[in-house]
């Protein structure tokens, strides 16, 4: 009896060990988590210029009021991310933090290689090649994190050029796969991407979008949405009874959500199942960022069928080839 | 009672008592660890592994909950006082005078907290007090009044926080802060309590 007393002792004392470290491991990464899903909840791979921190702002603890905060919520899954600032005449550092909460890089402004400051963010398994010499390339432990920059808030006086020169980061995904993808030859007729196809029986029509976007919910008009995993760019397809094109795509993008809408010169296309189709270029502002929109429209039975690519250049940026690609990939039986 | 019976009994008290004691002893054991791990100065304490990937799993963890984003030692040195230079809590109710010669570093300030790790609410807006901004005494030394009523000079107001602690950041410290050993004796600010009402 005793013999089992002891061994039970020392299984309670490893369970309780286990359990403890297991438990204490995964505090990191949950709060991580936290932080970037709830408490920012902000898209990944933009920047948010945060004011300096007074007591009513409750998102990090001990934060310094001395400091002027960029933040961006990284995701590299897909491409790197190419990150630039400008450095002002004080403390300044920009620093990377993984999923773990490890700081896994910081340049301070005595140590960047270039005013503005250069930094591509990579994967293990991704290359990205320096032609300037002056890019800081940093591989990142986790696909996802954080990545924030630190100005020192010299005086109240300063803040107005603190701030204006904060404001002049900007971030974008580095399209490498798209880069590596022109640079294949492909044969006449062959997309650039490796496509999957929606097929929309009722209204007769097909179209192709990038096999790596994840389809979405259509709301209003939509009958398909898919988008990329950073959220654009995204494809929708919607059917609307409309006089015109730009009618009918001023409705679109007004039931997205979208206003200050300016829409280009139309232009007239065809399809390749030889259908005729008019498309144009818009833009505007979607939930306070400013949109580009690639839309590719076809008439049938008196209603319009407008197939949009669009993306927020701040996150990704326009490319005019590959989204008029994909529109142009509507066919009609 | 059967050997198979005996083992099922006794595995699953291992795993309802153990589990509950790992569980439950995650705070204790989360404070006592860092607590051992950190190296101190007088009232201040911090750790030369924050940020860094040689971070054992639970000052990475008690990082994460008071410290999240934290820069390594290279970049940023936060070293963190609960308590005065006679190791007594540092409290709303009492006034305090953070005083010393500026530290061997780039930029450096020293920022107040209430026990939630925020930024204490004050009228003034006033949460700290940088190299940059703050007034000097005439031989070069600082002198921080911390408290909660309007004191002359350098006054960090405690607000209606009850319990206080203060973070002094050093951002590109010098190398006597980098090790354990130097860090041990390098000449820190005094927090000296005035008087409590």
């Amino acid at each position: 009896m005793k013999k089992w007393i002891g061994w039970t002792v020392l299984a309670v004392f490893v369970v309780a060990i286990t359990v403890n470290l297991v438990v204490v491991i995964s505090i990191p990464d949950n709060i991580m988590e936290i932080t970037m899903t709830e408490r920012f909840n902000f898209p990944s791979n933009q920047w948010v210029f945060a004011p300096p921190t007074t007591h009513e702002r409750r998102t990090i603890v001990r934060p310094s009021p001395d400091l002027l905060y960029s933040l961006c919520c990284y995701d590299i899954s897909q491409y790197p991310l190419r990150l630039t600032a400008t450095i002002p005449d004080n403390y300044w550092s920009i620093s990377g933090f993984a999923m773990n909460t490890d700081n896994f890089f910081a340049i301070n402004d005595r140590q960047a290689k270039s005013n503005p400051i250069e930094v591509v963010l990579v994967r293990k398994d991704m290359t990205y090649q320096d032609t300037t010499g002056k890019t800081h390339i940093i591989v990142a432990p986790t696909d996802r994190g954080i990545i924030l920059i630190r100005t020192v808030i010299t005086s109240k006086a300063d803040l107005p050029g603190l701030t204006e020169i904060q404001k002049k980061a900007t971030i974008e995904l580095v399209g490498a796969l798209a880069e590596a993808e022109v640079a294949k030859p492909r044969a006449p007729g062959e997309l650039s991407f490796e496509a999957a196809e929606y097929v929309d029986a009722e209204y007769g029509f097909s179209i192709k979008y990038p096999a790596v976007w994840m389809k979405g919910q259509p709301s209003g008009a939509q009958v398909f949405t898919a988008a990329a995993t950073t959220r654009v760019p995204v494809i929708t397809v919607g059917v609307r009874e409309a006089a015109t094109f730009v009618d009918a795509l001023m409705i679109g993008l007004e039931e997205s959500g979208g206003s200050d809408i300016k829409i280009g010169t139309e232009k007239q296309t065809k399809l390749a199942d030889g259908t005729e189709a008019t498309i144009a270029k818009a833009d505007w502002t979607v939930r306070g960022y400013p949109g580009e929109t690639f839309a590719l429209g076809v008439q049938k039975g008196g209603k319009w069928i407008v197939a949009t690519v669009t993306t927020v250049a701040l996150l990704v940026p326009y490319n005019e080839a590959k989204f008029s690609e994909i529109a142009h990939t509507l066919q009609f039986k | 009672m059967k050997k198979p019976f005996k083992f099922v009994i006794a595995a699953l008290v291992a795993l309802v008592i153990g589990g509950a004691i790992g569980y439950f002893t995650v705070e204790p054991m989360l404070n006592l660890i860092t607590n051992m791990s950190v190296v101190k100065n007088g009232p201040w304490a911090t750790s030369l592994a924050i940020g860094s990937t040689s971070a054992n799993p639970y000052i990475r963890a008690w990082v994460a909950k008071h410290g999240l984003l934290a820069l390594t030692k290279s970049e940023t040195i936060y070293l963190t006082a609960y308590v005065d230079d006679n190791g007594e809590p540092l409290l709303g109710d009492c006034d305090y005078r953070i005083e010393g010669k500026a530290p061997d570093t780039r930029w450096w300030s020293i920022t107040a907290y209430g026990s939630d790790d925020f930024l204490i609410p004050n009228e003034q807006g006033r949460y700290s007090w940088s190299c940059t901004e703050m007034k000097l005494e005439p031989d070069g030394s600082f002198r921080i009044y911390l408290s909660k009523t309007s004191k002359e000079g350098n006054w960090l107001p405690a607000g209606d926080a009850k319990e206080l602690s203060v973070t002094l950041r050093l951002y590109n410290p010098g190398p006597a802060y980098y090790d354990y050993e130097t860090l041990k004796t390098a000449e820190l600010p005094h927090i000296v309590k005035e008087e409590c009402k």
